[in-house]
């Protein structure tokens, strides 16, 4: 097993430098002169003096072709060094890290949420096939799948918020809260809609997917046959189907993380949660090359990370990978 | 006849199920279709909607740009605005309409676009594998699981906004999914006896694959391409909403939230003009509501092993 | 003989999103304590089906016709609930598939799915419950049983796999075995050691089995009477040597006709016997006589359905052919 590991990791490192290429090479196409950037928001120190320029181009390799500038960003990159954000003017790592935890929290929760609502309803959808409540199931699964993020979001401000004032506007906490726990349940009261409206939009395709696998694997031969062996009809389904259909699960639900972290994106916006999504976002459209370009290489280190960490509990359920397929 | 699994008496099956007279693979597709109702829900509206759009402007007095200043955030049913208006007096329902057009269309040519890419391609790396299609595919799966949105984001600033920008956008990477899926199933056919044996015959390649391969990849691909659609939609009215995509005046569905979301507080005058946030969002919903239920249904329409229960 | 197992009328329907269809259409038969039956007939004959409605293991959307029963050591099972028909399956009656390959749970060992049956039934602990799985593996003749038990089904070759199932089947005894062409997934030789082991434990255990099959040459080698089946209803039945020897239906005279002869003279050897036509589907049976399409002595009759005729050594035949006039 260890061996199968050390090759799905080896096989990632190509695939990571691929990713990296090609983000830089978007990142480089954007138009926007780094030095211009940096001319406007300083333009005394930045005077039109044509030798200062030249040497600065020289500095920052501007002039280089784009493979060395490539392999100098990635030889950084490597040692954890990630730049200075010309827009906030602080090192990128420590941009970073500052706003991460806050989108680690929303996004967690919203995968909780998604996973404590999706599963039974799953479940038991396919187990009651066709009946009143699979179709209502099979409605509201499409209605999420089809709602924009963004809208939801607005439409859930103006009932919750504006409408009933049950929860704040945005933001994550409340300025001048003081003792432990109301600060505690200032902050529950700030995570409640963005984290239901990330998580239920993806309660949506979740529902659909556990539904149709566990279908699938009701309809197998070996189902059949523990039926016909006489066990009850709920040691079939969990003991016998589900253990099975856990598989396809929680790939998916392992695989679908990175998506929480680019939904969050939005979502971030519109409520102004200070986490990643929407550091990202203001240093894109800012031409904040360096923390722009470490927040997407950010993003396709976590997709890598959790494909391995779908390939690890992929291998842990399923024996007859674990054992790889050995013969009698 | 009495129930198997449970005790109701069902005498009613004897009147209503009507024996099954299918002779064609034709025929039988469109039988499957026609029972799925939510399906044949999302194609009549979807024509609603695409009505709508296009001929909409010709019962409205009002063009997309006009003002009126008498009428400023008006709510629906005001006179003269259905929808209500804007804080510019623009016409809510006339904007909406246009919009539409403009969302549609860009959701539609990337879906064309987008599944014409990723079928040649999948057709290709699937019929001829070797190498080129080992590393294609790896490189499209982790790719794929790379949250697009970002990348999205990235590309409109790389590309620029506007209609044929945005399409290119949702296209360069959007062909990815549709080829993963044809050449999984180019895979399957490849194998296939029917092909084997063409080829044993020494039927040139080209041939092969147009008159056996794609044939059967033809209803999977139709099934991605409503699925295409609808994410491009879904993804142009998000970029849009970010100020990213179609810019006004133009509007779009999606820049048409983005300019209600600085009122969503309300108003200096106290008013909350929830129809400017409801209206183009709602459209949106709908329409890729209805592209989800017409996908739906043609994907268990055209699967020749499914019948489904009742 | 007592008569263990009776199915009287047997009627199944489903209900499709294109319309209901019947492909059962009153099937009647009876097995006797120790008896081999065996069922015999095309594919979509609706062999397999008559086999899975003994224990109700058809989907949910099937139907029972009105009159039918089928009733177990006297008692009508199609009407019992589910946790008296939970008590009966694996334990009374049992059942072995078609796919070995795809018929174990991949998921759990051997040993867990075998002993499963007697933790259900006999109440066993996890301990004793592997105890008599590792004797009932011993019996149906695989090696090592102590090392198989722990191990998974993906270990196991096609043919063992089969000889888990029918382990994991007689595990607790049944009065009853249902055997789903057993043999039809498995190469030849492994065929005939399977073949070989039923006929030796059906002995032992002395239980009532019946084979479904398509192949002859297994009914021949296995069962005391057969039951020829064409589109959802039973052509022809009678003792094994009544109907090899003097078959009546041309269904079955066809069946036996073309089974290829290795034995013959240059002077016979012609072509493949084969019956002409292709076997209809549910949705499409034809009026009167449903084999009467492919029928080389078919006549005027045949577009009434005819009854089953039955003569006294138990030989029956749904032909007109065959009609007395003495009734």
């Amino acid at each position: 097993m260890k061996v199968y590991f050390l090759k799905r990791f080896l096989e990632l490192i190509p695939v990571f430098f691929a990713i990296s290429i090609i983000i830089f090479v978007i990142m480089n196409s954007m138009p926007g002169d780094p030095l211009l950037q940096m001319r406007m928001q300083n333009p005394r120190a930045m005077a039109n003096d044509p030798q200062r320029m030249k040497e600065l181009r020289e500095y920052y390799r501007l002039d280089d072709p784009l493979p060395v500038k490539y392999f100098s960003w990635l030889k950084s990159v490597m040692i954890g060094d990630l730049g200075y954000s010309s827009m906030y003017k602080t090192p990128v790592i420590d941009l970073i890290f500052s706003r991460l935890p806050n989108t680690l929290i929303l996004t967690i929760t919203a995968w909780l949420i998604g996973l404590v609502v999706a599963l039974p309803i799953g479940i038991l959808s396919a187990v009651k096939k066709y009946s009143v409540f699979d179709y209502s199931t099979t409605v509201f699964a499409f209605v999420g799948i089809s709602l924009p993020g963004f809208w939801f979001a607005l439409i859930a401000i103006i009932i919750f918020s504006v409408g009933l004032g049950w929860f704040p506007v945005s933001g994550m906490s409340t300025y001048g809260v003081t003792g432990t726990w109301n600060v505690f349940v200032d902050r529950l009261r700030h995570l409640v809609l963005p984290a239901f409206v990330l998580g239920l939009v993806q309660v949506a395709s979740w529902v659909r997917y556990i539904r149709t696998s566990l279908l699938e694997v009701l309809d197998q031969d070996y189902v059949r046959t523990a039926y016909a062996k006489g066990v009850p009809d709920r040691k079939v389904i969990i003991k016998h189907a589900l253990k099975n259909a856990m598989i396809p699960i929680i790939t998916i639900i392992a695989l679908d993380i990175p998506y929480f972290f680019g939904g969050a994106l939005i979502i971030e916006t519109v409520f102004s949660w200070p986490g990643m999504g929407r550091l990202m976002y203001n240093a894109v459209i800012s031409s904040d090359y360096n923390l722009a370009i470490s927040c997407l290489m950010f993003l396709a280190i976590v997709t890598l990370i959790s494909n391995l960490v779908a390939d690890l509990l992929y291998v842990l359920v399923d024996p007859r990978i674990r054992m790889g397929r050995k013969g009698a | 006849m009495r129930k198997f699994f449970y005790k109701r008496k069902l005498d009613e099956i004897e009147e209503k199920a009507r024996p099954i007279h299918i002779n064609s693979y034709r025929q039988l597709v469109w039988a499957k279709f026609k029972s799925h109702k939510l399906a044949v829900l999302g194609a009549v509206m979807l024509v609603a909607v695409v009505i709508f759009t296009l001929i909409g402007p010709l019962f409205i007095d009002v063009g997309y740009e006009d003002m009126d200043f008498s009428n400023l955030f008006s709510p629906p049913f005001t006179e003269g605005h259905l929808f209500g208006t804007d804080e510019l007096g623009h016409d809510v329902l006339v904007r909406v309409m246009y919009g539409g057009r403009i969302s549609l269309f860009v959701g539609f040519a990337s879906a064309v676009i987008t599944t014409l890419i990723g079928t040649a391609v999948g057709l290709f790396s699937g019929f001829y594998g070797g190498l080129v299609d080992r590393f294609l595919m790896r490189f499209v799966d982790v790719m794929l699981s790379i949250p697009m949105f970002p990348i999205l984001i990235t590309l409109t600033l790389v590309f620029g906004s506007g209609i044929s920008n945005i399409i290119l956008v949702l296209t360069v990477f959007g062909w990815m999914g549709v080829s993963r899926l044809v050449r999984g199933l180019v895979l399957s056919i490849r194998e296939t006896e029917y092909v084997m044996s063409a080829k044993a015959m020494g039927v040139r390649n080209v041939r092969i694959i147009l008159r056996h391969v794609l044939p059967n990849v033809v209803p999977i691909v139709i099934v991605s391409a409503t699925l295409n659609m609808s994410y491009a939609i879904l993804a142009e009215s998000s970029l849009s909403y970010l100020g990213l995509g179609i810019q006004p005046p133009m509007p779009s569905w999606g820049n048409m939230l983005q300019r209600a979301m600085n009122y969503i507080l309300g108003t200096t005058t106290g008013v909350n003009p929830w129809w400017l946030t409801v209206f183009p969002g709602f459209f949106i919903f709908i329409t890729v509501l209805n592209v989800n239920f017409l996908g739906d249904g043609l994907r268990d329409a055209l699967d020749p092993k499914f019948v489904s229960e009742s | 003989m007592e008569r263990i197992l009776e199915v009287d009328n047997l009627k199944i329907s489903f209900k499709t999103q294109l319309g209901r269809i019947t492909p059962l259409d009153g099937v009647s038969f009876s097995l006797s304590k120790g008896e081999t039956l065996g069922i015999v007939g095309e594919s979509g004959c609706g062999k397999t089906i008559t086999a899975f409605s003994i224990m109700r293991l058809l989907p949910k959307n099937s139907f029972l016709g009105e009159d039918t029963r089928i009733a177990f050591r006297g008692k009508d099972i199609s009407t019992l609930g589910k946790e008296e028909l939970q008590r009966i399956r694996g334990k009374s009656i049992s059942m072995v598939f078609q796919e070995p390959m795809t018929s174990l749970n991949p998921l759990y060992t051997i040993g867990w799915q075998i002993s499963e049956v007697y933790r259900l039934h006999e109440g066993l602990s996890e301990e004793e419950a592997m105890t008599r799985s590792v004797e009932m593996l011993r019996l149906v003749g695989i090696p090592e049983p102590k090392k198989r038990v722990t191990e998974f089904p993906h270990q196991l070759s096609g043919g063992m796999r089969q000889r888990v199932m029918i382990a994991m089947a007689l595990a607790c005894s049944p009065e009853v075995l249902i055997a789903d062409e057993p043999t039809t997934a498995l190469d030849v030789t492994i065929q005939a050691q399977v073949l070989e082991l039923m006929n030796e434990l059906k002995d032992k255990f002395s239980t009532a089995t019946i084979i479904i099959t398509h192949d002859l040459g297994v009914i021949a080698e296995m069962c005391d009477r057969v039951l020829v089946m064409y589109a959802g209803q039973i052509v022809e039945s009678g003792g094994i040597f009544d109907i090899f020897d003097s078959p009546m239906h041309p269904y079955t005279k066809g069946l036996i006709n073309s089974i290829p002869k290795i034995e013959i003279s240059k002077k016979e050897q012609r072509k493949l016997n084969v019956i002409s036509g292709y076997v209809p589907h549910p949705s499409s049976f034809p009026e009167g006589c449903r084999f009467r399409p492919r029928c080389s002595v078919a006549f005027d009759r045949c577009l009434e359905k005819p009854p089953l005729i039955d003569f006294e050594n138990g030989h029956s035949v749904r032909c007109w052919l065959f009609e007395r006039n003495d009734r």
